[in-house]
């Protein structure tokens, strides 16, 4: 009898009060991608502008078997200090509220990310929140930012469901002209190593994502190109397969580089801190020419081809190597992470003063290329 | 009311007469043997109950037949009357003396021919039981590709003749219980002797002796009687139709109970474990069985969480779906005016119509409701925009899986709880579906089948004993040398154990 | 048939999932913070401590067969200091309750239902809980069982999740903290593990007697192995300073799971609600207990009612912090200083105690 009461309370207690949380699918807005620039309403400090925040979320009603609609994206866009309160001051004008939770991607432009403020009060919002997904991507856009979101409102063709944005970073990517970031890798590149590379958006002549905005201690501190991005994909491992165009012999030689390992030591008893790169990888030849007298039949051939590519690379790696230990000051091979995980000592010395250790540390490469296959060709 | 029958027939007749006032299909049946001395006699039976060509063969027939009662002389009539007639006078199998009228009027009631002897103080009951009765035919609910083929029928005798065929041991005990006030069905209790644990079978005894019914109509009735938890939505005594499903839970050391009229037989203890298996499995080889054991424990989790996850997803967590998904599930929502949990009643309901309908109705009208309900309501439905597709097949899915446990209360039960997850997953979302879960693991926890718990071997009794080779999966036979450990067998081993792998 | 029996193996999954409870997701965090990223000390230490004491426990009840927790400590205490000691116990398993209940409706409410009031939460937790906690410790052995393999389920399934996307390399460089954190990292694990002097009401029920000090051992080992694991994998996911400075490493975890390829993706949920279930397992053997104190101290024959009327005490407890960063502070500290009472020092006074007066009576 005390059972049937209790079950009658709770029920009661259920029915007589509704379902807060109750909100169906469909009446939901789900954006995937959040653009950030900064406000264009005059305030008097340039310091204490809000953001002008832009949402694009799919139309639902273009999707599924019968489209009632042809536009697959809406945007929708606020003046706000953070995302969070951005979605409140949507919610005021569209009849559906604003989910965020399939939120997975962050545009910022450059007048944003460039104030460290910003980009620390931007963060901290996306991770604070318990509904974001942590693996939200981040990207930085020399342009406004959300003329980015309206471009990609052009350029139909490529558009998918889940935004072309994510789709170009989920892309399984042939070459790694940019290396994706999610949020919280970013946060723990800043922990580890205190640099970051967010990829970088570019908008002309069609949205594309090449190379990425360096990050030191969530300030800005300069572009890179693509090719730096690949070289530093290459040695901190991020990369599994690269192309390559050499010269060899008068022609033309492209090769397909797998199996990338680059393995970091310290060498010890050096004057000036020494690390030594080991760079190996399998490499795979895709275009030579075709000329009778231009075969690759011996292993001398292979062996000139493995040192021309080799060279060809470290050529590059050293000029990587330069900006970044030069005018960037980055440590984003994650040198100083390496100290700290396997030479503890060594890093108690050097963790201080990194930022003026770094420029002058020697860093050693060696770069082995082995080729296995030479295609379907004789020649 | 009299106690003793007289020494005068004619006030015997008198008495059944009397008490079966309002039976005109009582017959009386008066016949005198006996040349020199004629001797009178009443054979007394229901129409209709009793084997008639039997009782004018071997009962009526045999006496009027026999020359030793022509011959009777005065001095031998008044000791041996009886004695010659149970000697010589009747050739039937099954005799029995009695002078007590409520043993009589049983029998008779029972189909049982009585027959009366003038100025004898005892009467003779004889085994006439006949009338109609269904042969024995295939199951009707547990039918299996490949093992016997015999089912229960409504007779209690060849109910146990069909299981002593299957234990030809004297240690089968096979113990008769009258249970019904009125009714006066006859229970029987089968177990074996030096398998059954005493506790378990006194348990049983005690409980059927406590009932206190008019009457019993069928087995499902007695279950009821003699659960432990009668509030419970799941069955806490498993029932079969099969004697080689009985035969096998008495080598188990279970108890089993048939009932006379009820081709079912009822099993206890049931736990879990025995009612997620089918006697099917020990006829299949073993890999197959032991996939289709866990595809059944991954279909008793099918009847009941689908829908309610689909509304918690939906309506609640849209964030706990892939993205690609939850985009395509918004579009296909698009249209329906209803919320998920309205969607879903509307359709477990719908459901549950066709279910009740095409069961009422067999044949080929049944198999009409199966295809109007299924494929033009839920297409219908779909194309006016009142449920989603998805939710369509979900109803389907979970409905399927309703049917893949071989014990269909047992099923039923999960499908009553569905209800109460619905509700809770339409008021708290996923929260509510995990309390709900945990309700349920605690009531399972909380049910015992006869002292035995109703969960086990999942929590945790009987682990020692490898049961779970015979619940989660079913080892090959090799393996079960012992039997289940659930129930207390007092000897467990059930055959050697091979040393060599 | 009657009086109820609990097997071995329900022992240690009645141990395991009493101990593996609240702490959980907040443990790394703890531990990072006391001990960067050397936490994986103390787990180690204090599960070496915790054995000794464990066969402590087994051998107060070896030394008094076929007696129960409160006639020992009524016959070697005294019947004054064993009510002392029963009240402290029913104090801590009251706060342990309400703190486990309030944080249970935090997470809840912040993860998955936002918007509905917490007191709905709390209180229907409190109440599913009484379903089983009013029945005896053979029945809650049961639920624990059943609920045994979510436990070492949830551990495996957020260790295996976030495989592919680990750098085990981050565990390095070990040995590199301050040793004189350690006796605050030993606090921390130690409060982790808190929960097994629920073998004080479970041991008198035991089937097998003889091999329930390795029973109970065994599960102390799992349960620091799992810890190990757990500990090690936050590592491997996140910075240092992230676990300092995430209150939740392991529902982060969750959080960051995607894997597109094999469907899943936002797993937390799922985590949350598994959690809940392996929260249950730890609430309910407290709860019972503290009804079951309840009931020794009133002499009552049952301890049904008293889990009753626990409910709104609970209730209203859990529900007084104002916020979940007073809930902290407050509660843990009570509830860490009790705990060092209950789980080390009354099991040793007892045990000391006891052979004392076995010798004097020699």
């Amino acid at each position: 009898m005390k059972k049937t009461i209790l079950i009658l309370l709770i029920l009661t207690l259920i029915f007589t009060t509704a379902c807060w949380d109750m909100i169906e699918l469909e009446d939901r807005l789900l954006p995937y991608t959040v653009a950030i620039d900064l406000s264009r309403e005059d305030t008097e400090e340039a310091d204490e502008k809000e953001l002008f925040i832009c949402f694009s979320y799919p139309n639902i009603n273009a999707l599924g078997k019968n489209p009632t609609q042809e536009d697959l994206t809406y945007i929708i866009n606020s003046n706000a200090d953070s995302i969070f309160e951005a979605t409140s001051e949507i919610s005021s004008r569209v009849h559906n509220p604003v989910f965020l939770k399939h939120l997975n991607v962050v545009v910022m432009s450059e007048e944003v990310f460039s104030n460290e403020k910003y980009v620390r009060q931007v963060l901290d919002g996306l991770k604070r929140d318990f509904i974001i997904n942590k693996m939200i991507h981040l990207l930085v856009t020399k342009e406004s930012a959300h003329e980015l979101l309206l471009k990609k409102l052009e350029s139909k063709r490529q558009e998918t469901i889940e935004g072309l944005l994510s789709t170009l970073l989920l892309n399984e990517q042939k070459s790694t002209s940019f290396t994706p970031i999610r949020l919280n890798e970013f946060i723990q590149y800043m922990d580890h190593q205190r640099v970051a590379i967010v990829p970088l958006a570019i908008p002309e002549p069609e949205i594309a994502l090449e190379g990425g905005g360096l990050f030191k201690d969530y300030e800005f501190i300069g572009y890179i190109e693509k090719e730096d991005n690949r070289n530093i994909a290459i040695l901190t491992n991020k990369s599994n397969n690269e192309d390559i165009d050499i010269e060899y012999d008068g022609s033309k030689i492209s090769l397909q580089l797998l199996e990338i390992k680059a393995k970091k030591k310290l060498v010890k008893n050096q004057e000036v801190l020494t690390i030594k790169y080991n760079v190996e990888m399998d490499a795979q030849i895709h275009q030579y020419i075709i000329d009778p007298s231009k075969k690759i039949d011996s292993t001398k051939v292979l062996d000139d081809i493995e040192k021309k590519a080799s060279e060809v690379l470290k050529e590059d790696f050293a000029t990587t190597l330069e900006k970044l230990q030069g005018e960037l000051n980055a440590d984003t091979l994650g040198i100083l992470e390496y100290l700290y995980k396997f030479h503890p000592k060594i890093y108690k010395e050097v963790e201080g003063d990194w930022d003026s250790i770094f420029p002058y540390i020697n860093i050693d490469l060696d770069v082995k290329v082995n080729i296995r296959r030479r295609g379907l060709s004789e020649y | 009311m009299l106690k003793n029958i007289s020494k005068n027939i004619a006030a015997n007749i008198q008495y059944i007469k009397e008490e079966f006032k309002g039976s005109d299909d009582l017959i009386i049946r008066n016949i005198e043997v006996g040349d020199i001395l004629p001797i009178k006699l009443a054979v007394v039976f229901i129409d209709g109950l009793i084997n008639s060509e039997y009782v004018a063969e071997y009962v009526i027939g045999s006496l009027l037949s026999e020359e030793e009662l022509k011959s009777f002389t005065v001095e031998g009539y008044k000791t041996t009357i009886l004695e010659s007639i149970k000697e010589h006078g009747l050739y039937s199998t099954e005799i029995k003396d009695e002078s007590q009228w409520e043993p009589i009027i049983d029998a008779i009631l029972s189909g049982d021919t009585v027959l009366l002897i003038d100025n004898s103080p005892t009467g003779i009951i004889i085994g006439t039981r006949g009338g109609p009765g269904r042969s024995v035919g295939e199951p009707q609910t547990e039918t299996v590709i490949r093992g016997p083929r015999d089912g229960f029928t409504e007779t209690l005798k060849h109910n146990t003749t069909m299981v002593r065929r299957r234990i030809r041991d004297t240690r089968l005990n096979v113990r008769m219980h009258k249970v019904g006030r009125r009714s006066k069905t006859s229970v029987a209790v089968l177990y074996i002797d030096d398998i059954a644990d005493e506790k378990l079978v006194n348990e049983v005894i005690k409980r059927i002796e406590d009932v206190d019914i008019d009457a019993i109509l069928d087995s499902s009735m007695l279950e009821n009687l003699i659960e432990d938890n009668y509030l419970s939505p799941f069955p806490q005594i498993e029932n079969t139709e099969r004697p080689d499903a009985v035969s096998a839970s008495l080598y188990e050391g279970r108890v089993a109970l048939l009932v006379d009229n009820s081709p079912f037989a009822l099993l206890v203890p049931a736990t879990i474990g025995t009612l997620m298996q089918s006697s099917e499995d020990y006829y299949t080889r073993w890999i197959e069985a032991s996939l289709v054991r866990i595809f059944r424990i991954i279909g008793s989790f099918l009847i009941f969480l689908p829908g309610p996850l689909y509304v918690a997803l939906t309506a609640y967590h849209p964030g706990l779906l892939p993205t690609k998904l939850i985009y395509f599930l918004a579009a296909s929502r698009i249209n329906v005016p209803f919320p998920a949990i309205i969607e879903a009643f509307l359709m477990e309901t719908t459901m549950e119509l066709i279910r009740e309908a095409g069961t009422r109705i067999s044949g080929p009208i049944g198999t009409t409701i199966g295809i109007v309900g299924g494929l033009i309501i839920g297409q219908a439905a779909v194309e006016a925009g009142i449920v989603s597709p998805l939710m369509i097949i979900i109803i389907a899915v979970s409905t399927i899986a309703t049917f893949v446990l071989p014990s269909y209360d047992f099923s039923a039960g999960f499908r009553i709880v569905k209800f109460g997850f619905y509700i809770l997953a339409g008021f708290l979302g996923l929260y509510g579906i995990t309390i709900g879960m945990i309700l349920l693991m605690g009531h399972f926890a909380k049910l015992n089948s006869f002292g035995i718990p109703y969960s086990s071997p999942y929590s945790g009794l009987g682990i020692d004993e490898g049961d779970i080779k015979d619940t989660l999966v079913k080892a090959p036979i090799q393996r079960l040398w012992l039997r289940p450990g659930f129930t207390h067998p007092k000897n467990i081993q059930r055959m050697r154990r091979d040393k060599k792998k | 048939m009657k009086d109820p029996k609990i097997s071995n193996i329900q022992i240690r999954a009645i141990l395991v999932s009493t101990i593996i409870g609240i702490g959980i997701l907040s443990l790394p965090n703890q531990l990072a913070t006391a001990m960067d990223k050397d936490g994986w000390i103390p787990i180690v230490l204090s599960g070496l401590l915790i054995i000794p004491m464990i066969i402590i426990i087994n051998k107060i009840f070896e030394a008094n067969p076929g007696k129960d927790f409160f006639m020992i400590g009524n016959e070697t205490l005294g019947k004054f200091f064993f009510t002392i000691i029963l009240i402290i116990y029913l104090t801590y398993y009251i706060a342990v309750c309400s703190y486990i209940s309030r944080l249970l409706g935090e997470l809840i409410k912040g993860f998955l239902l936002p918007e509905t009031p917490i007191q709905l939460i709390v209180f229907l937790f409190i109440l599913s809980s009484s379903y089983v906690a009013v029945s005896e410790i053979n029945i809650i052995a049961r639920v624990s069982y059943l609920i045994y393999p979510i436990v070492i389920g949830f551990g495996v399934l957020l260790f295996l999740v976030s495989l592919p996307g680990s750098d085990f390399t981050n565990i390095l460089p070990v040995f590199q903290s301050d040793l004189s954190q350690l006796p605050e990292g030993m606090k921390v694990a130690l409060f982790s593990f808190a929960g097994f002097e629920v073998l004080f009401f479970t041991i008198p029920f035991v089937e097998d007697n003889r091999r329930m000090t390795k029973t109970s051992i065994s599960a102390i080992v799992i349960v620091t192995g799992l810890y190990l694991v757990l500990f090690l994998v936050t590592l491997t996911q996140f910075s240092i300073q992230q676990i300092k400075s995430d209150p939740f490493p392991l529902l982060m975890i969750a959080k960051l799971i995607d894997l597109p390829g094999f469907f899943l993706q936002n797993l937390d949920g799922l985590v949350m609600s598994i959690w809940v279930a392996v929260i249950f397992s730890t609430f309910t053997p407290l709860y019972y207990s503290s009804g079951k104190i309840l009931s020794k101290l009133f002499k009552t024959k049952t301890h049904a009612i008293f889990i009753l009327i626990l409910v709104p005490v609970i209730y209203f407890i859990a529900l007084r912090p104002k916020s979940i960063v007073e809930l902290n502070t407050l509660m843990s500290s009570v509830v860490n200083y009790l705990s060092g009472v209950v789980v080390l020092i009354v099991p040793i006074i007892l045990f000391v105690v006891g052979r004392i007066r076995g010798r004097n009576k020699q």
